[in-house]
């Protein structure tokens, strides 16, 4: 279920590119966000991997696109959910002798 | 796999445009202000105050603009005002200032007792250090950082090879960059490229050899995107083993097999050759030709005749080169055919891919010579450049050379004429550095790690500002093996637990970044100051302090090589009255700024291989500038852009116009050295099918032990995962997100696939990111490494894919 923030480069401000941005606003996977220049951000929401591959292959396609760089991929839930940070105050000593949760073969 | 629930797919989109939108106008987690805005037109509030520091992260050496209220960091800019970055940031950096404030921040110095780390005070964590380098000062062994400030780094190399006579000193950069320094100095006699990251605006082709700018170094691969947006023409070839976010950008993308680009730079020679189509005039002027010895391999080679050198590339031919890199015949005549056209401006950039390689000195001298043959050198966007991972790789390990065979300045110490002056400039006896250059990284920790009964000849290891348990190939053999060795007795400073804290006897928590002054070197030679600017939270303390600290017990204890000729400790400040400061003593640390005193101290050695630095105060004013840096008649100090051209490089002797004034040949001349194509030491056989390949990622900056303490990047990219391609997944019934073991020859890991993902191997290969302590790759990664080096190969080594029910 990715979600992927992306940065959008045109070959002109973003004002003069109304056929991509009409196209963009006619994806529903795709939400805008702020721009400047030449750059344009969005977000694209999608159901599949592959799914978010081909509006990724799509946006590059528009007219007057010259890049698309992402800036953050939701890569998997579940394991977002798992593996966060380590929490807790300063790290004490018990939490130092604990260590993270490394795996030794 | 599951579904996500509304309330996190919202916040992960909310964290996603702010990402995104950081990156087009600003807007993070922290107060982040808009780069046009920076620099004079910052919003100084009430109680808010801005300075510059280059960012924590990369080589790159970004400027931001760091927002201080009330003790704390509270915004971060783009810095306008740096040449570096124009203001831009790259996600890590708009987040940089947000490493300071994890909630596992080590605050007080932890000692194992009796198997559990307690409390301790300051004063008995450097007594214990103090008392087991006493008893056994030549098996103490000091393994560092291209991380570590210039400050720091000269400190624990005058420490140790200075005052201990020891040379057991080594950083995390031999395993990242060293093929880079024996590249440059077999090629030029000096380390580091001679151009800089104008290069990058002027050229008309890029190329990059095994390399993934537009993840890891992204600001810089922007400076080539931008010019696109602009309509400029810049072809961007990307040679690699796997499709990344830089193939994406590339008008062509050449895979080749692991190690297939020693061929391919054999076989564009061989093609320049056989065509008669290199720069004859630039070769006959400026270039030597060079082979390795046959008895004893040396950097410095021997002569051979150009007749030789076409013997000897005479078999590389596109064909054979297809056939040992997979690039087909017509693309290495294409990429020959681009070279032999002096009209375009080539760039070639490289970093792990070519360093972490055990041909990586070959491979680096090899592209330098494809660059030197065809004349593609020495004029703004010809150059060849390799990039560094870590902030101050260049400025602290390659320029202060605390490498365990350098000296400051470029000096040796092997040579006698080279100890005999550095202990003239640090007032120390005759005799004092030792002449056998020290333990690598790999020799070091393998000593560390076996008994002292089988010879294992270092017994104590102090690790600053770097994580060794995640980041050295092979771990259970060269870390982990480190458990149960009741004689081995490791101290670890950082700022947050690390693999590498679990296995340490001694944990000191140490200040990072505006937490303390610093000076980093970046990865086009540019010197980079920065002030403190907030408090080290609890016990936590600068890095050259500790080492400082350590020195004066061991003064205090009697040590003699922590006296100077005059008696006086070999680290001794004195204010305008003459009365010695005790910067030992943290309450007095900061009364006089020590990183000038020790930065100036540094500094006159800077001159033995022209990398001259400025006044530290120069460095005050400037975003940085790159060496040489020359006093002017009005005594204004001009840095140098591009070395060795006569229209910028002021040791250019009359008259010329390149000159390789450090040849290792002393004639002026660069070598273009010839170098056999031989395999790699482990290949996939029917036991272990697959190439593994490891590397890094765009939200977490190496081992992540500060990016994953950044939510949006860690919410970002949580885990580490494997690569793989859809044909071989299928091949094994194996579906995406499925949960295998990956093994090698020397161990083995857990991880989540990804198909066809970010970045896409072809079938029989895959790729694992090594920022995640929980599923540790380099428990399988090789050992083996580049013979002049000593750096180990990452990139390349035989594993297989196991389903986690039919592993068990």
């Amino acid at each position: 279920m990715p979600i992927s923030g992306l940065v959008i480069t045109f070959d002109s401000p973003v004002d003069q590119c109304t056929e991509a941005i009409d196209a963009l606003n006619a994806m529903t996977e795709v939400e805008i966000g702020n721009q400047a220049e030449h750059k344009l951000a969005i977000v694209v929401e999608t159901e599949s991997k592959e799914h978010d591959r081909k509006i990724w292959e799509s946006v590059q396609q528009l007219p007057q696109v010259t890049d698309v760089a992402i800036a953050m991929v939701a890569f998997d839930e579940e394991i977002a959910r798992e593996r966060a940070p380590k929490a807790g105050a300063s790290c004490t000593a018990e939490q130092c002798s604990i260590g993270g949760s490394r795996q030794h073969s | 796999m599951k579904t996500l629930n509304t309330d996190r797919r919202q916040l992960m989109k909310t964290a996603a445009m702010a990402a995104a939108g950081s990156l087009v106008t600003g807007g993070v987690s922290l107060p982040v202000v808009n780069a046009d805005q920076a620099v004079g037109e910052l919003p100084a509030g009430e109680g808010l105050s801005w300075n510059k520091a280059p960012c924590r992260f990369c080589g790159t050496g970004c400027h931001v603009q760091v927002g201080v209220e009330n003790g704390r960091v509270v915004a971060i800019a783009g810095d306008k005002a740096a040449d570096v970055n124009k203001g831009l940031l790259c996600v890590k950096g708009y987040h940089v200032g947000g490493i300071l404030y994890g909630n596992d921040r080590l605050t007080k110095p932890l000692l194992r007792k009796d198997g559990k780390l307690v409390e301790i005070e300051w004063d008995e964590a450097l007594d214990v250090i103090a008392q087991r380098i006493m008893k056994s000062p030549e098996t103490f062994a000091f393994y560092g950082s291209g991380q570590w400030t210039i400050p720091e780094g000269y400190a624990a190399q005058k420490f140790m090879k200075g005052g201990l006579s020891n040379n057991h000193i080594d950083p995390n950069a031999r395993l990242c960059m060293a093929s880079a320094v024996t590249g440059f100095i077999a090629t030029y006699g000096v380390d580091e490229p001679a151009g800089c990251y104008q290069d990058l605006d002027e050229c008309d082709v890029l190329i990059t050899w095994g390399n993934n700018p537009a993840e890891m170094h992204p600001v810089l691969f922007s400076r080539v995107t931008d010019r696109r947006s602009r309509g400029e023409k810049v072809t961007i070839i990307d040679i690699g083993t796997r499709r990344t976010r830089t193939t994406d950008a590339a008008d062509d993308y050449l895979e080749m097999k692991p190690h297939g680009d020693v061929a391919i730079a054999l076989g564009i020679m061989h093609l320049l050759i056989e065509n008669d189509n290199y720069d004859k005039s630039f070769v006959e002027k400026h270039c030597n030709f060079r082979a390795l010895e046959a008895a004893t391999p040396t950097l410095k080679g021997e002569a051979i005749t150009e007749d030789e050198y076409r013997k000897r590339i005479a078999k590389y031919t596109p064909e054979l080169v297809e056939e040992l890199s997979g690039v087909p015949a017509e693309k290495i005549r294409m990429l020959a055919g681009l070279f032999a056209n002096r009209d375009r401006r080539i760039t070639s950039l490289w970093c792990m891919g070519m360093n972490q390689h055990t041909m990586g000195t070959a491979v680096n001298s090899l592209v330098h010579g494809v660059h030197l043959m065809s004349g593609h050198f020495g004029r703004p966007g010809d150059a060849p450049t390799s990039l560094t991972g870590q902030p101050s790789a260049c400025g602290t390990v390659r320029e202060v050379g605390t490498l365990a065979h350098a000296l400051p300045g470029g000096r040796l110490v092997a040579k006698e004429d080279h100890r005999q002056q550095c202990e003239e400039f640090w007032n120390l006896r005759a005799g004092s550095i030792q002449g056998v250059p020290g333990y690598h990284t790999v020799k070091m920790f393998e000593q560390f790690t076996k008994p002292t009964s089988e010879g294992g000849d270092i017994t104590t290891m102090f690790v600053q500002v770097t994580n060794p348990g995640q980041t050295l190939p092979n771990l259970n053999k060269l870390f982990n093996s480190k458990q149960g060795l009741e004689d081995k007795f490791l101290i670890v400073s950082d700022v947050y637990p690390t693999a590498s804290t679990e296995l340490a006897d001694l944990i000191l928590p140490a200040a990072m970044w505006v937490e303390k002054n610093g000076v980093y070197g970046n990865s086009e030679r540019r010197t980079q100051q920065w002030f403190k600017m907030v408090d080290p939270p609890g016990d936590a303390r600068d890095d050259t302090w500790m080492t400082i600290a350590i020195a004066r017990k061991l003064f205090d204890l009697g040590h003699e090589g922590m006296k100077d000729n005059d008696g006086e400790f070999i680290f001794s400040v004195k204010d305008e009255t003459g009365k010695e400061i005790p910067i030992w003593e943290f309450e007095h640390y900061y009364d006089t700024n020590v990183d000038k005193h020790l930065f100036e101290e540094y500094r006159q050695f800077t001159t033995m291989k022209h990398k001259n630095l400025a006044p530290y105060d120069e460095y005050v004013k400037a975003r940085g500038l790159r060496w040489p840096v020359v006093e002017q008649d009005d005594g204004s100090w001009r840095e140098t852009r591009f070395r060795f051209s006569a229209f910028d490089d002021p040791f250019v002797s009359e008259g010329q116009e390149f000159e390789f004034y450090h040849s290792t040949s002393q004639d002026g001349r660069a070598q273009i050295w010839f170098h056999d194509y031989t395999p790699p030491p482990e290949q996939p056989d029917q036991e272990y099918p697959f190439w593994l390949c490891t590397g890094r990622v765009l939200e977490h900056w190496h081992t992540g032990t500060m990016t994953r303490r950044l939510s949006p990047l860690n919410r970002a990219m949580p885990t580490a995962y494997i690569e793989m391609n859809p044909q071989d997944a299928k091949a094994a019934n194996i579906r995406q997100g499925e949960t295998v073991v990956i093994e090698t020859r020397r161990g083995k890991t857990e991880l989540p696939v990804w198909i066809d993902g970010r970045g896409r191997p072809p079938a029989g290969s895959v790729f694992v990111p090594f920022f995640d302590e929980t599923k540790l790759i380099n428990d399988c990664t090789l050992d083996e490494h580049d013979p002049f080096s000593k750096q180990p190969d990452y990139k390349k080594c035989a594993a297989r894919i196991v389903k986690k029910t039919a592993a068990g």
